[in-house]
């Protein structure tokens, strides 16, 4: 009974090649794919991830500001803590 | 006279500076490539068409971040492969497979299977195939896929390594627990066969 799929799988492979449509571009699929490229092209993933980059950025940037300006106790470092690693908090500079 | 062979670097400088020709030139190169991994791989209900288009898109959205590391074939390999397995993945696994369900090709098939015949008719053969079909649709996709390139394709475990990116461990791991999946799938079915 183990070998069963092994055998099914040797049964399988006598089976002869069907008769598949040739490996032929359709006509006008690349000029189809590059359009649609040209088209979609500036939403794509990278570009998301550009911008969620820059926002993070950003944001960090911002929380780091509003800390230096508002002389953090130690509950706003614990909250920071939560978003940023704890190295990071240990190193920053207390106004 | 024999058509010059693409110069990949050289068409990929051309196509990241939005030169149409060379886009054109590229998809005609890589076509046959990316057609038969997408004919192996084939999701259910999915036109093969709009599937290489779904490869070719991802190849361009990506061409930035290929560094020429591997050959660019390579690379657009193992996104053709992704591509497919995200396919898979959007789909519902098949309902249960009851020894009911076999088409009479099929049976004869899990017969000859069961029989340990060496060598099958033409029909058994066809019914063998149609039967390992319906009982890998059953897997998980990944454990399709590797089963297909390992037991069906007959590819080594480097070379799944280069096409997919998982790790060799993990292939040999994913492949035994698959196959082990696909003889209880046989057994039910045996069983279900001699009552």
């Amino acid at each position: 009974m183990n070998q069963n799929w092994e055998q099914l799988v040797k049964l399988a492979r006598q089976a002869p090649p069907t008769t598949e449509a040739p490996v032929e571009m359709p006509l006008g699929f690349a000029g189809r794919v590059w359009a649609r490229r040209k088209t979609e092209g500036t939403s794509s993933a990278g570009a998301w991830e550009f911008i969620a980059l820059r926002v993070s950025v950003a944001a960090v940037a911002l929380m780091v500001g509003a800390l230096a300006f508002n002389a953090p106790d130690n509950e706003d470092l614990l909250a920071l803590e939560v978003v940023m690693p704890e190295s990071f908090v240990e190193n920053l500079v207390l106004p | 006279m024999a058509e010059a062979p693409l110069d990949i670097a050289e068409c990929l400088a051309r196509v990241r500076r939005q030169d149409d020709a060379a886009a054109r030139e590229l998809i005609a190169h890589l076509y046959p490539q990316v057609l038969k991994i997408v004919r192996s791989h084939l999701p259910r209900r999915v036109a093969e068409e709009d599937l290489a288009q779904e490869v070719f898109m991802r190849v361009f959205a990506k061409l930035e971040q290929f560094r020429g590391e591997v050959p660019f074939e390579h690379w657009v390999s193992r996104i053709a492969v992704n591509t497919c397995l995200d396919q898979l993945r959007a789909q519902k696994a098949r309902p249960e497979l009851r020894w009911a369900d076999l088409g009479e090709d099929e049976a004869a098939a899990l017969d000859a299977t069961i029989a340990q015949t060496e060598s099958a008719t033409p029909a058994e053969a066809l019914g063998a195939r149609e039967l390992v079909e319906k009982l890998l649709s059953r897997l998980a996709p990944a454990d399709q896929m590797v089963i297909r390139l390992l037991d069906l394709e007959e590819r080594s475990v480097e070379e799944i390594h280069q096409l997919t990116g998982w790790n060799r461990s993990l292939i040999k791991v994913r492949a035994f627990r698959a196959r082990a999946k696909l003889r209880k799938f046989l057994a039910v079915l045996s069983a279900q066969e001699r009552s």
